[in-house]
């Protein structure tokens, strides 16, 4: 394993593309993982600030590679469908998001595996209102990474403006250059989250009541990521 | 009142959603989804503030000073300025400026747009980045 190198999970937004701006200090060759499935649209943006960062370091300094997720995204969201529904009634149906997240870590594990790479980091932030993201959810997901040897942070979690110190860095480098998101769309599997959350939910059950459903959805759905890890198919 | 349609209706389009619908028609649905929102966003720009409000009640996503009008702001301004190929150091003086000003960091876009670009123009891209900021 190479701790020279670090994966990052990379859309060109405003947080994985400071986070990689920041890593390429830190680390000899970052690895940007940006991932498809039929949700996501306009996946050619994120070519704009690979672009830019590239310009910001040098050319070799970051690997860019396109993964499909869609598979085990389907598997973990409608996989075992009538028995999650059983287990966790119209919240399994509505957890589309956390699918999609988990299939990415799933995906990542295999690559650093492959690459022999044991650093990862992701842009996850408390501003993010997907299971991901939230405090309880990545505890858990800091221990999968652990069980496969690989160190998984996410420093900007207590930042608030990525945006804006992502444009001052671009606007301290010499030559200065404008830095901005410029990602992919997803088209609706934040909507069914959002919407279920926000209206049914939370003011049913609160925030304690989704912390203790997203723990048992995670530990139930990260075992099925560790048989498809297993698995070890060719990415 | 409120609050109790709220509920049945997320309610319902949680049982909805829990139908045995096909991968790719669920797809479609999920796109049909996001158009919805996006003209929802754009007729009733109070969802936003709606959003915001619960995001502070649930201790959950973008809060004071972080709200997502601000950032599609300040982005528009920037995809702009690029566009108009206005020189990066320019806007790095009216951001440093706006740092030794104490503006907020909601008020960034409009801040540096004015201070970059004349009058009209700062007025008619501001006017523009709003109607970004509808989802």
């Amino acid at each position: 394993m190479d701790a020279t190198q670090v994966c990052i999970q990379f859309t060109g937004g405003k947080d994985s593309t400071l986070l990689a701006a920041l890593m390429a200090r830190e680390f000899a060759q970052v690895h940007l993982l940006t991932f498809r499935n039929p949700l996501i649209v306009n996946l050619e943006l994120v070519s704009v600030n690979v672009g830019k960062l590239k310009q910001l370091y040098s050319e070799d300094k970051f690997q860019h590679q396109l993964l499909d997720n869609e598979a085990l995204l389907r598997e973990l969201y409608t996989g075992q469908w009538l028995r999650d529904l059983k287990k966790y009634n119209s919240y399994a149906a509505n957890n589309v998001c956390s699918s999609c997240r988990l299939a990415m870590i799933a995906h990542t594990i295999r690559y650093c595996r492959q690459k022999g790479i044991r650093e990862v980091r992701d842009g996850a932030n408390r501003t993010g209102f997907d299971l991901s993201q939230q405090p309880w959810s990545l505890e858990l997901i800091r221990q999968f990474y652990q069980e496969y040897g690989i160190h998984y942070d996410c420093q900007l979690l207590q930042a608030s403006r990525n945006d804006i110190d992502l444009l001052k860095l671009g606007l301290e480098a010499q030559p200065p250059l404008y830095f901005y998101r410029s990602q992919p769309l997803c088209k609706g599997g934040g909507e069914i989250h959002n919407i279920y959350f926000r209206c049914y939910f939370l003011p049913r059950y609160g925030r304690q009541g989704r912390q203790q459903r997203d723990i048992e959805w995670l530990h139930d759905k990260l075992e099925r990521c560790r048989e498809y890890i297993a698995a070890g198919e060719v990415i | 009142m409120k609050k109790i349609l709220l509920l049945t209706a997320g309610a319902l389009f949680g049982l909805f959603n829990m139908l045995p619908i096909p991968w790719r028609v669920r797809v479609l649905w999920m796109r049909f989804l996001y158009f919805l929102t996006w003209q929802g966003t754009r007729w009733f720009p109070g969802i936003l503030s709606w959003t915001q409000r619960q995001n502070i009640t649930y201790r959950m996503g973008k809060q004071s000073g972080e709200d997502y009008e601000s950032i599609v702001q300040l982005e528009e301004v920037l995809k702009r300025l690029e566009s108009l190929g206005v020189p990066p150091q320019q806007v790095k003086l009216a951001l440093d400026q706006a740092e030794a000003a104490g503006v907020a960091y909601e008020a960034y876009g409009a801040y540096i747009a004015q201070a970059v670009l004349e009058p009209a123009d700062a007025h008619l891209i501001l006017q523009e980045s709003l109607q970004a900021t509808r989802y």
